[in-house]
């Protein structure tokens, strides 16, 4: 028994020393709590002016013609004669442009009942000096509308709280809600088109349209948050936290260009 | 009674374990020196708690006694404060256990293996933070440190025998 003093008092020791190097550690780092937020917010209401008097002739022609022209246009046109956009961008920026825009609205716009002009063609006659009255266009292109997309950008909404829901007890869903401290924001998307009167040279309607993920029923994501501060909602794809404009795929936002065209299609026909 | 001189401590430690009989025969056996070498071990730990309470007061044992400090000390230059902050508590106790460990083995409490098991606490402490079994952060300046402090002692350890 003796013999295992010496080893006990070195145990006794080591337990001493152990305890004071446990209490010098620095406290359990706090851990972010992860909800299941769900979010809702409608879009905003689409905007339609239109000079219906400057457009009714379009009902006595049969196939009105029609030209896309694009924000940047001499780059984007030459860009896209390259095929470099109808590469889907998997580099997780989003890019709206990085999507085939241009040629969903000019297909929407050819099944609408229009006959749609050429873009670098007609990029072409606009950069010539010469041509400087639409009239002049009218007569080398034989074009009687010009659809301009003026713009197509994310909109960003922002958020202070948000409901998620627990189970309770005898499996009742309880709805909660959580205040943050800090603003995170979702983002929807907006797209306008200008419509000019190519003979006239008049501007004859503006048309914007909104999307928004979140309409009829809320979307739901991922949120973690510490003290009261959360993160940008996200979801989890594998080991990857996708967030931001990048919660709205590719093939969702060219669903809403195409239904915005078909939208834009119809007030002009009609 | 205390004994006055490290030589009366040194002839209780010949004796052996006959006379080992708990607390009392550690007082017995005790020598000043020893007592000032445990005082010196005590006085380390303080000044690496009070380090910590100074620049670090977010450590478990203050979160225990629910000690606050608001006032943290601000300290220049930036490497003396990387000292005291990352290094000067840890070497305090380090020095503290091999002060104990001296002590200890030379009044025969503790035998070579348990003074090895002792100093290889600093290391193992380290390694069990790079493993992530206690919280901290694993630093090979740490391991430096110890090793430099623990070779020290080895040496002051042969020369106090004498």
């Amino acid at each position: 028994m003796k013999k295992n003093t010496p080893l006990l008092n070195a145990l006794i020791i080591v337990a001493i020393f152990c305890m004071m190097a446990l209490a010098s550690t620095p406290p359990p780092a706090p851990t972010a709590s992860i909800y299941q937020g769900n979010f809702s917010y409608p879009s905003e209401k689409d905007e339609v002016v239109k000079n219906a008097a400057k457009l009714s002739f379009i009902s006595n022609s049969a196939n009105p013609t029609i030209v896309l022209r694009v924000p940047h246009t001499s780059h984007e046109v030459l860009e896209e004669d390259k095929n470099v956009k109808t590469e889907k961008n998997n580099d997780g920026t989003n890019n709206l442009y990085d999507i085939n825009v241009y040629s969903v609205i000019e297909k929407e716009l050819l099944k609408g009942g229009f006959t749609v002009r050429d873009r670098a063609l007609f990029e072409k006659v606009l950069g010539d000096k010469m041509v400087n009255d639409y009239s002049k266009i009218k007569e080398l292109t034989e074009t009687d509308f010009i659809l301009e997309l003026s713009n197509i950008q994310y909109v960003r909404h922002p958020f202070n709280s948000f409901t998620y829901n627990t189970t309770g007890r005898k499996g009742v869903i309880n709805t909660s809600l959580f205040n943050c401290n800090n603003s995170i924001f979702l983002y929807g998307l907006k797209i306008e088109f200008r419509l000019i009167k190519v003979k006239e040279n008049d501007f004859i309607g503006s048309f914007t349209y909104n999307y928004s993920p979140c309409g009829d029923t809320p979307c739901t994501y991922s949120v973690s948050c510490l003290n009261g501060n959360c993160s940008e909602p996200y979801v989890t794809q594998g080991n990857v936290r996708i967030s931001g404009i990048r919660l709205i795929p590719q093939e969702e936002i060219e669903r809403f260009v195409k239904a915005s065209t078909d939208k834009l299609v119809r007030e002009i026909m009609h | 009674m205390l004994p006055i001189s490290p030589g009366s401590a040194l002839l209780s430690v010949n004796t052996g374990f006959k006379k080992n009989k708990g607390i009392s025969s550690f007082y017995m056996r005790i020598g000043k020196r020893h007592l000032f070498l445990l005082l010196l071990a005590i006085l380390c730990l303080l000044l690496g708690v009070l380090n910590y309470f100074l620049l670090q007061p977010d450590i478990v044992l203050f979160r225990f006694l629910s000690i606050n400090n608001n006032h943290l000390l601000q300290i220049h230059p930036h490497w003396l404060y990387i000292f005291l902050s990352g290094y000067f508590s840890d070497t305090m106790w380090c020095t503290a256990l091999c002060l104990v460990v001296l002590v200890l083995s030379d009044l025969k409490y503790l035998n070579t293996i348990g003074k090895l098991i002792t100093l290889l606490l600093p290391f193992l402490s380290e390694a069990a933070q790079n493993f992530g079994f206690i919280r901290g952060t694993f630093d090979w300046y740490d391991i430096l440190t110890y090793g430099i402090i623990v070779m020290a002692f080895s040496l002051l350890s042969s020369v106090f025998k004498k």
